[in-house]
């Protein structure tokens, strides 16, 4: 259990997170630009669906991923195995190529969602389906902030720790 | 003397557990996204489109493929 919590089982498990999150939010996100409000009109109560597929494949693997990384992370602090200063370049790329790929997807997913809201405020008998609009997007956008998180932490933690390494190095300044 | 040898063993291991991680989750996002582009790159074969098609047409593409 204790060799489970190390940092490259970490970036695994966001790899295979990666993975999950590209086929399973494949049909989601094509659903999400203006067809979601026919969907939404023909049968409201699909809007769980919609919930759904984003808690499973959105939210559900980069939280996993999330939590695991951050376990893995505290304890490389305690015990240095040096994993971060020898694949920094890759772990760096990998958080890199989630980081930038989540935040096209919720700015794309964000447009639409401000796309949708203005056309169904043009329609009077559309607004039913207002909230239901707001939920499958606040949580499908909620997911993609999770992956940009993620992506952020994975990107940037090599980087602190050779800076805290540096530091560690240079003489104090009160000696 | 025998502490130290030990430790040199267990940091190797550690080193070579790391490499095969490491390699094992580059193998994985590199497919994922080879398969996004030679998707992207056959998606659109004899379609008059111009270069800004926009990210659905990708999208659909993929799902064709995929489901």
């Amino acid at each position: 259990m204790r060799k489970l919590f190390r940092v490259e089982i970490g970036v695994f498990v966001w790899a295979l997170a990666f993975a999950v999150f590209f086929f399973g939010s494949l049909s989601l996100s094509i659903n999400l630009d203006y067809r979601i409000v026919d969907v939404l009109l023909a049968n409201p109560d699909s809007y769980s669906a919609y919930v759904q597929d984003a808690l499973l494949y959105l939210i559900l693997p980069a939280a996993i991923a999330f939590a695991f990384m951050i376990v893995a992370l505290a304890k490389e602090v305690k015990s240095p195995t040096g994993v971060l200063e020898a694949f920094w370049l890759p772990i760096t790329v990998f958080g890199f190529v989630f980081f930038l790929l989540s935040l096209l997807s919720l700015r794309t997913t964000y447009y639409y969602y401000q796309y949708n809201v203005s056309w169904i405020r043009s329609y009077a008998s559309y607004t039913d389906i207002m909230p239901l609009i707001q939920t499958v997007y606040t949580t499908v956008m909620m997911g993609y902030v999770v992956w940009v998180l993620g992506g952020f932490l994975l990107m940037l933690s090599p980087i602190f720790k050779i800076i805290l390494n540096r530091r560690a190095d240079l003489p104090s300044p009160r000696a | 003397l025998d502490t130290t040898n030990e430790r040199e063993e267990d940091e190797k291991e550690a080193v070579q557990r790391a490499r095969l991680f490491i390699y094992l989750s580059a193998v994985i996002v590199i497919a994922v996204l080879l398969y996004a582009l030679v998707v992207y790159l056959t998606a659109f074969e004899g379609v008059p489109v111009g270069p800004f098609t926009g990210m659905s047409d990708f999208q659909s593409a993929l799902m064709m493929k995929v489901v």
